[in-house]
């Protein structure tokens, strides 16, 4: 979980938008782990986490002068990874789509854990649709609130725990045998 | 006994600590008092703790730097396009331009330009074809580039150090205002040019850079013709000789590029050829075939096609490879030869040239009596 200032966030934004681009890495060294760790649920290889990360934080950096600071600054980067991730996986092909079994291999961090259970759980979460996927991956990687999880993916909270519950029913049944 | 689905929300919602206070009460009191509820809170916490088993994932060491590398680039692009946007708004304001044209370069005009002009290229290489191809930056840029490969955001565009500060110099803004350069920026053969692997390696060459802050290449860069020369395979071949961009950097060829004709002459393909020819390239870094270049006899014969199309033939490019006949060639009495209808049309015929090419007839065009009769006989 992570509890960012958004006193601080708010700051380094406006000594960014002022020209300190040392600023705004402040902001990346404070984000970077846990973005990648969203992307990499959502994407299920490290290249192509680390490729929509490093999209998300150059966007922002893009866009830093439209952002709304009545809102916080980890929601709306939330919201451009995940506009990102989900570019990629409209983009893959059917054919190039991972499997599973590829997800697992591919992944250093999972080898590293090599663990038989993580990696059907990781197989589990690219099951699961995008929409259902990315709203795991927010609660559960990304720590943030329904409301959070509702302005990263732009739907409503009431969304956001209806498809909490289905994508929840769904890896529960295929990792631990949740009837249908 | 099944739940409802408001009490599998209100469950859902006491796992995520979601619930105001009234509804976590009423949620603790139902997993107490109800066996099914307390065995699908049970499940919703065990898959809870499946999924925080999986834990962070370690994004690479060096990523943040990747990133503000990434930035960076952004930065100066943005800097680009505010200067271009800044310059373009100034350009349509005509009497501000005037006035800058006239007066606000200066005394400096000529080395703004020598910086400029050599800068402005790196520019347009990397605003078109990304430029330098830094292997360590592709993971950088190219990685935001993999799934967007039809269009351009300014954050795939590739910018150098030396890049990114001449974008933010007053050059920069000065080169923005000429409309020379404008043009020449704007021209798609000027453009195909800059793409080409040769030119970028002409760029780093000194001599070629001191004949870009020529004002006479200035002036040939504003052509058309000479930017559709400078877009022909013969002449990036060209680019790639070091005597050729060698005698690119001579005050004669920039002289000779100063002129129309000349200009005009370079558009052609067989001349475009000619130039291609490391014979050629050999004969320019001859300061007496550079000097004959920039006079107005072998600017006649240029415009000549019979000429044109000799100058390209294999023939030719084997006399010119000959020091003697270079020599000549650049001797008065033989350019003005050249200039002669009749001396260009017999250059174009396959055995006259194939007579030029051999040594004999080379040497004996060294000979100033026979120089002298060839340039009397026309």
């Amino acid at each position: 979980m992570y509890f960012p200032s958004e006193q601080d966030d708010a700051a380094l934004v406006q000594q960014t938008l002022g020209g300190d681009q040392a600023a705004f890495e402040g902001l990346v060294q404070r984000y970077q782990k846990v973005l990648y760790t969203v992307a990499f649920r959502m994407l299920g290889n490290p290249d192509d986490a680390k490729d929509a990360t490093q999209t998300a934080f150059v966007r922002a950096y893009e866009r830093l002068g439209t952002f709304d600071e009545q809102y916080k600054f980890f929601s709306w980067i939330y919201r451009i990874l995940m506009n990102e991730c989900l570019n990629v996986l409209r983009g893959r092909h059917p054919e190039d789509e991972l499997s599973p079994a590829l997800a697992i291999a591919g992944g250093q961090y999972e080898a590293a854990m090599s663990s038989e259970r993580r990696a059907q759980i990781q197989a589990a979460l690219l099951q699961l649709t995008p929409d259902h996927r990315a709203v795991i991956v927010l609660r559960h990687f990304g720590g943030l609130s329904y409301d959070e999880v509702g302005d990263a993916l732009g739907v409503p909270s009431k969304t956001v725990k209806s498809r909490l519950h289905s994508a929840r029913q769904r890896l529960g049944e295929l990792l631990l045998g949740w009837r249908a | 006994m099944r739940l409802s689905p408001e009490d599998d929300s209100l469950l859902q919602g006491l796992l995520d600590g979601a619930l105001e206070p009234a509804d976590r009460e009423a949620a603790e009191r139902l997993v107490q008092s109800n066996g099914d509820a307390r065995r699908r809170s049970a499940e919703l916490v065990e898959l809870s703790r499946l999924l925080d088993g999986l834990g962070g994932a370690e994004p690479p060491a060096d990523f943040s730097m990747q990133v503000m590398h990434a930035v960076g680039e952004v930065h100066a692009h943005a800097k680009i396009n505010r200067t271009l946007e800044a310059s373009a708004r100034r350009f349509s304001l005509g009497e501000r331009l005037s006035q800058l044209m006239d007066g606000g370069f200066g005394m400096g005009k000529k080395l703004m330009w020598g910086l400029a002009a050599t800068a402005a290229l790196a520019l347009v290489v990397m605003k078109f074809v990304g430029y330098p191809p830094i292997d360590g930056a592709q993971g950088t840029i190219g990685a935001a580039k993999r799934y967007q490969a039809d269009q351009i955001a300014p954050s795939d565009v590739k910018v150098d150090d030396s890049a990114q500060a001449f974008v933010q110099s007053d050059v920069f803004d000065q080169l923005m205002k000429d409309p020379d350069a404008r043009q020449m920026l704007a021209s798609p053969s000027f453009r195909g040019a800059l793409a080409s692997p040769e030119f970028r390696g002409a760029l780093a060459n000194a001599d070629f850079k001191a004949a870009l802050a020529s004002p006479d290449f200035k002036a040939a860069l504003a052509s058309p013709d000479f930017a559709k020369a400078l877009g022909s395979p013969e002449f990036r071949g060209a680019l790639a000789n070091a005597d050729f961009k060698a005698a690119l950097a001579s005050p004669d060829f920039a002289k000779a590029m100063a002129r129309a004709d000349f200009k005009a002459a370079l558009a052609s393909p067989d001349f475009a050829k000619a130039l291609g020819s490391p014979s050629f390239s050999k004969a320019l870094a001859n300061a007496d075939f550079a000097k004959a270049l920039a006079a107005p006899g072998f600017a006649m014969a240029l415009a000549s096609a019979d000429f044109a199309k000799a100058l390209g033939s294999p023939d030719f490019a084997k006399a010119l490879a000959n020091a003697d006949f270079a020599k000549a060639l650049a001797s008065a009495d033989f350019v003005k030869a050249l200039a002669a209808p009749g001396f260009a049309k017999a250059l174009s015929n396959p055995g006259f040239a194939k007579a030029l090419g051999a040594p004999g007839f080379a040497k004996a065009l060294a000979s100033p009596q026979m120089v002298a009769a060839v340039g009397l006989r026309q």
